[in-house]
């Protein structure tokens, strides 16, 4: 299926979304919330484009939720456009006013003068961190409390974090590195708990892996061993090029050598 | 009685029914709604029946549903003869049934009196009702909704006979469609596509949800519908479900209607047991089953796919659409969702057809449902007005109707009142000025005003109330029940509610209004609900109508209307008499004085509460703002 973007015609797959298909084609759309390992969400709208309607008819949406249709055409830069995103832009700079990402963004998208109250916050309320973690990591620790203005991602009541098994994939797709994320050579330290490192079971090398979190990946799949979880990278290379080579060789099939 | 078992038994047992209504059989219809039940209904109700026994009377004591007029509750109707008599204590029953009952003779101490001091004897002639159409508030009044039998009475079920024993779910579909009725909830969407999306979705489970989490302050319609005639809205429901082809149902009422949560879970336990609802309805192949869910109170549940959410256990925050319910719903199922008055206007448009319903309203809905606004509406006036409750009229009417005839005028017009505005649509919708009071009241336009349907709060407004203060209070309303997910939303309401705190308090700048502009345009654009989306209304429409209001404010510091404290004062002038009413009802001692001399009122002990204003006959109180008081405000 085909659409338009700023008139060029690209191909897309159904059930695509605009934001994914532009970036692919290389288009740039700013956004906070949106990342290619989640559903889309739309919650910070900064990837607003303009969808032309019948009639002249347009209607400003963000491309993370647009999916693909027949027909569609959607333009990046129409001056309703441009007008919208920079109010957005200015919200966001309100509340989170010191974040290199959103004072790169005021840059490039041309908003000069700051109109509203800094609120001296740290993050943006983009939701990724909630979201990497219920749908992918499957830890369920974080949760969106209060409504309104009075909106936090946070453990629930603002506890040290009972679900957390400290992976850090919250800290790592934070779009504004507001998480505190502290990693010493035998502990990593998060959301108000201190979890241990595991050690590479060949080299020693301390790993990004808590007891937890392996814990939680093996009552979450049995795809890998307790012995190939608790490698290091380069351990995990080779001994992973030794089985193959044994395989190659006849010595081993696959299935024996995993175990 | 026993179990329905086929639809013509049904249709039978209603004609039996019906025509065992005897019209002439003597009733007291006393209203025992939320309203009235605050002002002593219970005890009103209890007084009567001890009456009636004492005296061996052949009378019959209806505990009924709202009537509307809850500010003149408790009410109470005299039936056959439709006397009306309101605000009535348990004191007055013995001479309501000796003397109106058994005599015939009225108590004009009970008697309706309009402004002018004129006494109305009926119901029906009384202005807050004469101009009024009724369609889904027809029962209320009529009948006791704890009791199945007086809703079949009155011809109750008797579509839902019709539609099982007669027509196929397309046909029902087609008809609800061509009724050109249009979803009471706020947004007007023709419920007859959605119902067509629902039943042409693929799924192996459909579901259907009444939306009764009804937030607006100072709204209760939905409340007074479930409360006064639940079987209404459950039989809505259950067409609803054959023509979708639904089998669960759940009805999302918010935990603080406890009565409307009884009556309507009573409602369906007796459904249930005549086979109305549950498994085989009425000996066919359909079944249905209706779930209550209370929800906790937050605003923004009310918008579809948070409500949906909050019944699937999660946080009540709204996603993006599409996918709309009717393809992906409650728990990823097609489902149908509807506010409660739209499905209490389904058994009608079965039983009298939709050409019927069509007749009343605006536009043409022939080719398509939303080519206008048919049947009635259901309004919750309130603010500035004589008479307020709740008004059921035609699409189509003028707001002076509501406002002026309905609505008895402004208040204290004889002071000096005067009309300044009208919000309709609840917290998000928009302040409609007088010049366009004879505009009719429908979906388009409202829309094209600049304000909304919304779910038919309507809130009159006088000369002494202040267009920027009543845009900060809706702003702060909304600020707090906003889900906090979207930026536009979330933090445009944030940043409105400072520039008009500050306004209010005399301290705006002139580029405010362009900053409001900005923000109110882009919470309308770039948000993901419709809380969102017409969070800014009050904000832009008080700016469209009223700029003058707010740039006294920001230029000079001035509240014309006389309202926010921070920029007023009050001071006694020459017409003062002496009274000495403004000092004996001023909580503060402020106000001194002798008898029959002008009085002093001291501005360092005011708190501006404007008491004294209101009580004085003589018009001795003037309000002071801006330059006047240059100086002494903006502190």
């Amino acid at each position: 299926m085909d659409i338009l973007i700023n008139g060029k015609k690209v191909k897309t797959r159904k059930g695509e979304h605009v934001l994914e298909v532009a970036r692919r084609e290389g288009f740039e759309i700013p956004s906070l919330c949106h990342h290619a390992a989640l559903p889309p969400d739309g919650a910070c709208r900064l990837c607003l484009v303009e969808v032309e309607g019948p009639e002249g008819k347009n209607k400003v949406t963000t491309a993370c939720t647009l999916e693909v249709a027949q027909g569609l055409s959607v333009r990046l830069d129409t001056p309703e456009v441009a007008a919208n995103r920079k109010v957005v832009l200015e919200m966001l700079l309100a509340r989170v006013s010191d974040s290199p990402t959103l004072l790169k963004l005021a840059d490039k998208y041309g908003l000069l003068e700051m109109r509203l109250v800094p609120q001296g916050e740290k993050c943006v309320l983009c939701g990724l961190c909630a979201r990497v973690c219920t749908e992918l990591v499957g830890a369920k620790a974080l949760t969106m409390e209060g409504r309104g203005t009075e909106t936090y991602f946070q453990p629930p009541f603002g506890e040290p974090a009972k679900d957390c098994v400290g992976c850090g994939s919250c800290a790592f797709v934070c779009p504004v590195t507001c998480i505190e994320y502290k990693k010493t050579d035998r502990t990593i330290e998060i959301w108000g708990r201190t979890f241990e490192r595991l050690a590479c079971t060949e080299c020693g090398e301390p790993l990004d892996l808590t007891p937890e979190h392996r814990d939680l990946i093996r009552r979450r799949t049995d795809l890998l061993t307790p012995a190939e979880m608790q490698l290091c990278g380069g351990c995990e290379r080779r001994t992973t090029m030794k089985t193959m080579q044994r395989v190659v060789e006849g010595q081993q099939t696959l299935e024996t050598a995993r175990r | 009685m026993t179990k329905f078992t086929t639809p013509a038994q049904l249709t039978d047992h209603v004609a039996k029914a019906k025509a065992a209504r005897d019209p002439n059989k003597v009733r007291v219809s006393v209203c025992a709604g939320t309203g009235c039940k605050a002002s002593g209904a219970d005890a009103l109700i209890a007084a009567f029946q001890a009456e009636i026994e004492a005296r061996g009377l052949d009378v019959e004591v209806l505990s009924t549903g709202c009537h509307g007029f809850c500010e003149r509750g408790p009410l109470v109707v005299l039936h056959p003869s439709g006397v009306l008599y309101q605000k009535v204590k348990p004191r007055d029953v013995a001479d309501i049934l000796e003397k109106t009952v058994q005599k015939g003779e009225l108590l004009p101490r009970l008697q309706y009196r309009d402004e002018s001091r004129q006494i109305f004897e009926k119901e029906h002639d009384v202005p807050f009702y004469k101009h009024q159409e009724r369609i889904v508030f027809a029962m209320n009044g009529h009948i006791d909704p704890r009791s199945i039998d007086d809703y079949f009475s009155m011809g109750g079920y008797e579509a839902l006979g019709k539609v099982v024993g007669q027509m196929k779910p397309d046909q029902v579909v087609e008809e609800v469609i061509a009724s050109g009725l249009r979803g009471r909830g706020g947004a007007g969407f023709p419920a007859g596509w959605k119902w067509r999306f629902t039943r042409q979705a693929e799924g192996d489970r459909k579901y259907l949800i009444c939306n009764a989490d009804e937030g607006d302050p100072g709204a209760f319609m939905d409340r007074s519908v479930l409360e006064g005639n639940p079987h209404l809205v459950l039989e809505g429901m259950i067409i609803g479900a054959y023509a979708c082809g639904a089998s669960e149902g759940f009805i999302y009422v918010r935990n603080e209607y406890p009565m409307a949560v009884r009556h309507i879970e009573l409602a369906i336990a007796k459904a249930t047991e005549l086979g109305l609802l549950g498994q085989h309805i009425l000996g066919t192949d359909f079944s249905f089953n209706v779930h209550v869910n209370r929800g906790g109170g937050a605003f923004v549940c009310g918008e579809e796919t948070a409500l949906i959410a909050s019944i699937e256990g999660r946080r009540g925050s709204p996603r993006v659409r599409p996918p709309f319910p009717a393809q992906k719903g409650l728990w990823g199922k097609p489902t149908n969702i509807n506010n409660v008055e739209t499905w209490a206007n389904v058994p009608t448009i079965i039983n009298r057809g939709s050409a019927w319903f069509a007749g009343t309203g605006t536009g043409d809905v022939s080719k398509s449902p939303l080519g206008g606004s048919k049947g009635t509406k259901i309004f919750s006036l309130v603010g500035k007005v004589n008479n307020t409750g709740l008004v059921e009229v035609p699409m189509g009417i003028t707001l002076r109707k509501i406002v002026f005839d309905i609505g008895g005028g402004i208040k204290d017009s004889k002071k000096g009142r005067t009309f300044k505005a009208v919000q309709t649509g609840g917290p998000s919708g928009g302040c409609i000025p007088d010049a366009y009071l004879d505009n009719p009241v429908d979906f388009d336009e409202l829309a094209k005003l600049g304000s909304m349907m919304g779910s038919g709060g309507m809130i009159v407004m006088d000369d002494r109330t202040c267009m920027v203060e009543v845009a900060r209070y809706f702003v702060d309303f909304l600020k707090e029940e906003s889900c906090g997910k979207c930026t536009p939303c979330r933090e445009g309401l944030r940043a409105m509610s400072g520039i008009l705190n500050r306004m209010v308090r005399g301290q705006g700048r002139h580029e405010d209004l362009d900053l409001l502009e900005d923000l109110g345009r882009t919470m309308k654009t770039a948000s993901l609900c419709q809380l969102g989306q017409t969070a800014a209304n009050p904000v832009l429409s008080t700016l469209r109508y009223f700029r003058h209001e707010y740039v006294e404010h920001v230029d000079h510091a001035r509240c014309p209307a006389g309202q926010c404290i921070d920029l007023i004062e009050y001071r006694i002038n020459e017409q003062c008499t002496g009274c000495t009413i403004c000092a004996k009802k001023c909580p503060t001692g402020a106000i001194t004085g002798q008898n029959k001399e002008r009085h002093v009122l001291d501005q360092g002990k005011c708190v501006r509460c404007g008491v004294c204003f209101d009580v004085c006959n003589f018009n001795g109180v003037s309000i002071l703002s801006g330059p006047e008081i240059a100086g002494k405000a903006k502190e």
